[in-house]
């Protein structure tokens, strides 16, 4: 993780902590006819993923320092024409590191 | 439990919070991937490449501190011994004391809540199970080692099994 | 987080979803327990790739990679066990900036020692090697190319290498990185009993009544052979360690007789047992009448440095340092009689009482000992005398080729003895034994290998010392280094390696597969294949010869040392590389390659790719068309079969989990030298050490001599070189694997508390660290696992930007040529 997500939480809760990684998995649903183009766009998006896919549904794994980015991305798909919900199903969050790994 | 991960069902997004916070984006990088060097050319890494200039003697950064947040991790496959989450300074492991099975041997972790040490240690060098730790793992730390607070050098790319298909079936 | 546990993590949130969502996943798509099919792993064995212990491990392979290894419960070596590097092989090869493509040093597209590393072809990479190699041919000759190899080579990659530089190239200068830990205990071998190697096994652990290490710290350098000591020891009572060494470490946490000495005393300790035994009255006088000889050696024989150092000028015995002449046992007792316990004691600071008890273990004749020792000893500018001195007091006692007596040399790479010394790599030697400078031996080689008598040079070639020295002085000029990394393994690097590979007239070329100090300091690098990448053997402490298959292939454009060597041989003709007057005598090999000539001559191509199994990949073989690796080690293996070195069929080591030679019979030998143990002793003769002409070991008469350069005023403290359990050497695998690296994240200076405090330093803090060669920075740890006495510090290798071999001293044991890394004054400072 970089410096700069150190300090910026340090500032937000005036403590420190270990930078910290959010992952987490929706499903969007989708009007058929609309599926390709959204295919495209949640390709387009960063930190997401499209893991599996149904004729209505995605479902999309997202990974962000931060639970609230994730519901940014959310908010942002689910605005988007054609879709017709993207809804959080699962949130993992762990520490960016576990052993042997980066920290 | 203490100082193991959670996660959560969520059933509501929360857009509100995170429209607030959305304008902070954040990279992942590994050490490697931030130098400069002509393309194609190894990339200097100095505890494993050397300094740029291999016979110069740039300030060594201080010593890092051992992880202690007891925080079980994830093994990169069933057979890997697990690392040490706590400091292990001052740990006495002589011909007559033992420190580590102070705790983990079988009779110890009620008291201690640490995890019982593996039932393979049980096994003398012929396969006969014993009542106790085989003399043979006797020295913990010839497997288990303790973790410091610092990013692997490069990264590692070796993947865990459950996520390779064999391209052959 | 790694890739590995974020895709974890990834997938079970995934799975989560589509449960909810009801959408079905298929199943290979499923990363978890998706039928039997997606569990499947396939194992191989193989040889642990580290040290020279030896184990078995299984290696696991899924979709061309290897994703687990474990301890081979079938190895008789360890038994299912292994040390946290063992366990931790599965992601050595996995380092993200292993070395895929050729590189050269290239200015405005073209070859410049001075230019940028550029990727290139193998074609253009070989065709600028060839160039340079044939151009320094012309102008200087064979003594001007050298090449630097390694105890990691495969077997067949030391005989190729063998082959391809001593009859194609015609230079001897030849020399393994196993010089600098192996070279003593290999010529110790040869000076007492004619042949190298050692006579006892690994199963002497299970039989032995006591172990005396002579400066091993085998709790982290050989851990899986500690945990056979281990349960030895805490299995039966009665069973004593003795743990001798310059500091107090972890081996010497399971001793009952614990001995820190002055640097060097080592000589007169063992001398003093030997006068023990023989004032007790413990001579085992039927076995020293029957089966050993007393020879004296040459004193005063300096310390191996260039020979206008004022040390060298001033030694009497430099001329022939390894010359002796015999003497008898009467003559011999008179000499150890100087070695007193009062005066030992006096000499290497070790209270009387532990000398004492140490002695005993070895004179009392009830107890069967195993002495165990590296570099403690062959690191050593007495080091031939420190492994010989050990032999004596084993020969004195009887105490030897039989379970549990057992003077032990152990190794610090995986195949110092299956390569280094067995292929015979070393500058002075041939297979099995045998010497260059030997007009026999060399009319024997050249018959096996069919080649022109006259080829191999009669002169043996630059040791690795000297190779360095060479390079700086601008007078070896090609020079090819494969599988080690010199540059940081290497003493007085600053002054003597480092402007050699930099030296203009040099062209300087490293074969590895990460960007090491060495390969960055050279002008081209080749991407190596490195272990189960290639199909391998290697030859373990115990003579135990151990084969694995190719399990997976190499990342990009890397390729093994043996594709690398074969292929260059191509660019090279007879002609071109051959002295006219041998190819007069001999027209039938004109106009043909030097792969021709070495590789497809009749032996080496002997055997069909298709016997290798389908299961397996063999990108060597593919490439050239033979099982190469086979027809290798077949030829090979002529040189020691009926000879006490003999090998068993090539396919026999693929079945087993190794064997220890001799195999006769496909069986192979555990102890040598005993009637009913070793099928070469002559009926009769209960012992025979037939390696000498007259079937007797060597006890030799030689003093205490002190070490090349101790403290002074100024320089005010010793420095001690070595390793730590988690990094392997030079550290460019294991400092590559995140756990291990976190495990043990740099160097440190390891000191005493009070050497600190009186020079200002705390734990923790930063020093200059310095000797009149060169010094380094690096932090202070006066509360780790090593515990110093006062006047000592310890410094491990395996960091490449803490350098501490820019401090060491290049003197070496002027018998072996291996250096003395354990011994060198320096000063200390807080930064």
């Amino acid at each position: 993780m970089k410096e700069s997500e150190l300090s910026r939480r340090t500032l937000l809760f005036g403590q420190l902590r270990s930078p910290a990684i959010y992952i987490s998995s929706a499903v969007v649903s989708v009007l058929p006819q609309h599926l390709e183009e959204v295919e495209q766009l949640l390709s387009a998006m960063p930190e997401v993923e499209i893991h599996h896919r149904s004729p209505s549904k995605f479902v999309i794994v997202l990974e962000a320092p931060d639970s609230g980015i994730l519901g940014a991305r959310l908010a942002e798909i689910s605005g988007w024409n054609g879709v017709l919900s993207a809804n959080m199903v699962y949130e993992q969050f762990d520490e960016a590191a576990g052993h042997g790994e980066e920290r | 439990m203490r100082g193991q991960n959670y996660c959560r069902l969520n059933p509501w997004a929360r857009p509100l919070l995170g429209a607030v916070l959305s304008g902070c984006v954040i990279l992942l990088s590994g050490a490697i991937y931030a130098q400069n060097a002509p393309q194609g050319a190894p990339q200097i890494v100095p505890r494993v490449t050397g300094n740029a200039d291999p016979m110069s003697d740039p300030p060594v950064p201080p010593i890092p501190r051992p992880i202690t947040d007891d925080r079980r991790v994830m093994r990169n496959y069933p057979e890997q011994p697990p690392v040490i989450p706590h400091s292990i300074d001052n740990y006495q492991l002589t011909l007559r004391t033992n420190r580590c099975l102070d705790c983990h041997s079988r009779q110890h972790t009620e008291a201690s809540g640490a995890p019982m040490i593996s039932v393979t240690h049980f096994t003398d060098r012929d396969g006969q199970v014993l009542a106790d730790v085989t003399p043979r793992r006797y020295f913990c730390t010839i497997c288990h080692v303790t973790q410091t607070n610092v990013k692997p050098l490069v990264p590692n790319t070796f993947q865990d099994m459950l996520l390779i298909r064999d391209p052959k079936r | 987080m790694s890739l590995s546990r974020r895709d974890m993590l990834k997938a079970q949130a995934a799975a989560v979803a589509a449960a909810a969502a009801n959408i079905v996943i298929p199943a290979a798509a499923q990363p978890v327990a998706q039928g039997i099919g997606t569990l499947e792993i396939k194992w191989s064995k193989a040889p642990c790739r580290f040290c020279g212990t030896g184990c078995g491990v299984m290696v696991g392979v899924k979709g061309g990679k290897v994703v687990a290894t474990h301890g081979d419960t079938l190895a008789e070596v360890n038994r299912g066990l292994n040390c946290i590097k063992g366990y931790f092989l599965s992601k050595i090869m996995y380092g993200g900036d292993r070395l895929t493509t050729p590189l050269m040093r290239k200015k405005n597209g073209v070859y410049d020692k001075n230019g940028e590393f550029t990727p290139v072809s193998w074609d253009e990479a070989f065709g600028v090697m060839a160039d340079r190699l044939k151009a320094v041919l012309k102008a200087k000759g064979p003594t001007a190319v050298g090449m630097f190899g390694s105890g990691q080579w495969t077997i067949w990659e030391g005989y190729a290498a063998t082959k391809l530089m001593r009859a194609g190239f015609r230079s001897n200068n030849l020399d393994p990185n196993a010089r600098h830990c192996m070279a003593s205990a290999a010529f110790a071998f040869m000076r007492t009993f004619g042949a190298d190697e050692p006579m006892g096994c690994y199963d002497d652990f299970e039989a032995a009544d006591a172990f005396v290490l002579w400066g091993s710290n085998m709790a982290e350098m050989h851990p899986i052979l500690w945990t056979r000591l281990t349960d030895r020891r805490l299995s039966h009572p009665h069973v004593k360690v003795a743990v001798l060494s310059t500091f107090t470490h972890r081996s010497s946490d399971l001793a009952d007789i614990p001995i820190v000495f002055k640097p060097g005393a080592d000589l007169a300790i063992l001398n003093y047992i030997a006068n023990h035994i023989i004032t007790t009255g413990r001579v085992n006088k039927d076995f020293v009448k029957n089966h050993t000889t007393f020879v004296k050696g040459v004193t005063d024989i300096g310390y191996g440095l260039r020979s206008d150092h004022p040390l060298e000028m001033k030694a009497k015995g430099t001329a022939n340092p390894a010359a002796t002449e015999p003497i008898d046992f009467d003559a011999y007792a008179k000499f150890v009689k100087d070695y007193t316990l009062e005066k030992v004691s006096a000499l290497t600071g070790v209270e009387r009482g532990f000398l004492q008890e140490l002695a005993e273990l070895y004179a009392d004749p009830s107890r069967k000992v195993m002495s165990l020792w590296t570099m403690g000893c062959n690191q050593h500018v007495r080091g031939v005398w420190a492994n010989q001195l050990i032999y004596n007091i084993h020969l004195l006692t009887g105490k030897i080729a039989e379970p549990g007596n057992s003077p032990f040399s152990l190794t610090g790479q995986p195949s110092a003895c299956g390569t280094a010394r067995e292929v015979g790599t070393f500058a002075h030697r041939l297979p099995a034994d045998m010497a260059v400078a030997n007009p026999e031996h060399r009319k024997h080689t050249e018959e096996i290998w069919h080649v022109p008598h006259g080829l191999i040079p009669p002169k043996p070639g630059y040791h690795a010392v000297e190779q360095d020295r060479m390079l700086r002085d601008g007078k070896l000029n090609f020079y090819w280094i494969q599988v080690n990394n010199n540059l940081q393994a290497a003493p007085n690097n600053t002054q003597e390696t480092y402007p050699g590979y930099r030296n203009p007239d040099n062209f300087i070329v490293v074969s590895d597969a990460y960007p090491t100090v060495t390969a960055l300091a050279a002008d081209v690098i080749l991407p190596a294949a490195m272990w189960v990448e290639k199909e391998g053997a290697y030859g373990n402490a115990e003579r135990r010869t151990h084969f694995w298959r190719q399990l997976v292939n190499a990342p990009g454009e890397a390729r093994s040392d043996l594709w690398q060597m074969m292929e260059f041989s191509k660019r090279f003709t007879t002609d071109e590389m051959w002295p006219a007057e041998i190819l007069e005598a001999n027209p039938n090999y004109r106009g043909k390659t030097l792969f021709d000539v070495l590789f497809k001559n009749g032996n080496v191509d002997r055997y069909a790719a298709s016997e290798i199994p389908a299961e397996y990949e063999n990108q060597e073989s593919k490439a050239f068309g033979f099982y190469v690796q086979k027809g290798l080690f077949e030829e090979y293996a002529t040189f020691g079969r009926g000879h006490g070195h003999d090998l068993g069929p090539f396919d026999l080591y693929h079945e087993t989990r190794g064997l220890r030679w001799p195999v006769v019979e496909n069986r192979e030998t555990r102890w040598r030298y005993r009637e009913g143990l070793d099928p070469y002793v002559k009926p009769g003769r209960g012992v025979e050490f037939y390696g000498q002409p007259d079937g007797r070991a060597k006890i030799i008469a030689v003093p205490y001599e002190p070490p090349a350069e101790s403290p002074d005023k100024e320089y005010d403290i010793w420095l001690v070189t070595g390793r730590v359990l988690e990094h392997w050497h030079s550290g460019s695998m294991t400092m590559r694997v995140p756990e291990l690296f976190r495990a043990f994240p740099g160097a440190v200076c390891f000191m005493h508390a009070e050497d600190a405090r009186v020079r200002g330093i705390n734990q923790g803090a930063e020093i200059r660290l310095a000797s009149r060669r060169g010094e380094i920075r690096i932090r202070v740890d006066i509360r780790g696992r090593n515990r110093m006495p006062r006047g000592v510090v310890f410094v491990p290798w395996f960091d490449a930007s803490e350098l501490i071999n820019k401090t060491t001293l290049d003197a070496t044991d002027p018998i072996s040529k291996q250096t003395d890394f354990k011994k060198c004054a320096v000063k200390i400072t807080a930064v």
